[in-house]
């Protein structure tokens, strides 16, 4: 696995504005991500950790990010599912959130499950 | 391929097993590598290390994770529960009974990932029937085949559990 820098912003705008440099990607799970890592198919300068934003909706505070990859635009995805959460009072279940389930070829893991 | 010369090492506080652990551990530190090779709990195992084989698997915060895909600094402030840390008082995990009583195993290296495994399903309550055990421990390989024995193990403790749960509810 290649060294990196590993941030861990508290706020959403922190979070993009680290996402747009080039050579960050977001850490969620691990799961799409990490496993590239490991055989320096992915080699990412910088991991932005977005396990830990104030992503909470009322049904599970966890689903949005658990069920997103690790790709830029999936956080905006999220931070954007947050705004519609905001004014409609449901769950950030947005059908572009999940989009990348097994996106790599993997089994289903127990993260994803 | 190290283009960052020198990095910090991260503080982090992880609750193992009920013990409270402060560490300072490269960003690239898997959480599986930190079990076994920092604070030698050797009882989760390193199959594929790819995320594949579910060997390595514990909880996070009563969730079942791949450790060898999580990384130690993104876990700072989690409770972990590994192999070591399911019996209590003296006793085996029903689980851990269950699997000795159904000769679940051959040669047990996906042993601890598959209990684990079970243990976090508990909470999920996905075992209704047989077949949905199977399928939610899909992502725990077994090289030996003793999946007939897994499943009778899972099934012993989980569904009467599941059961009694739904009825009080």
């Amino acid at each position: 696995m290649n060294r990196f820098e590993y941030i861990r912003p508290a706020t959403v705008a922190d979070a993009i504005a680290a996402l747009n440099e080039p050579a960050s990607r977001a850490l969620a799970g691990g799961t799409n991500l990490v496993d590239l890592m490991k055989y320096d198919v992915a080699q990412p300068p910088r991991l932005v950790d977005i396990n830990r934003l104030p992503l909470h909706s009322n049904r599970s505070k966890s689903l949005p990010v658990e069920r997103c990859a690790s790709a830029r635009w999936s956080l905006i995805a999220i931070w954007r599912g947050i705004q519609t959460f905001g004014k409609s009072g449901q769950c950030c279940r947005a059908p572009f959130l999940p989009v990348r389930r097994h996106s790599c070829g993997t089994r289903p893991q127990p993260e994803e499950i | 391929v190290n283009q960052i010369p020198h990095h910090p090492q991260v503080p982090i506080s992880l609750t193992i097993n009920g013990t409270l652990h402060e560490l300072k551990v490269e960003p690239w530190v898997t959480l599986l590598d930190l079990l076994r090779e920092r604070l030698s709990l050797t009882g989760t195992k390193k199959g594929c290390d790819q995320g594949q084989c579910g060997a390595c698997t514990v909880l996070v915060d009563g969730k079942r994770i791949n450790s060898c895909l999580a990384l130690a600094v993104s876990r700072d402030g989690a409770e972990i529960t590994t192999i070591e840390g399911l019996a209590g008082n003296g006793e085996l995990h029903p689980l851990q009974v269950a699997f000795i009583e159904r000769d679940a195993f051959q040669c047990g290296y996906c042993t601890p990932g598959q209990i684990c495994s079970a243990a976090g399903l508990l909470t999920e309550g996905h075992t209704h029937n047989r077949a949905e055990i199977r399928e939610h421990m899909s992502g725990n390989l077994c090289r030996c085949g003793a999946y007939t024995n897994i499943a009778d193990a899972v099934a012993d403790v989980l569904m009467p559990r599941i059961a009694a749960k739904e009825a009080a509810e």
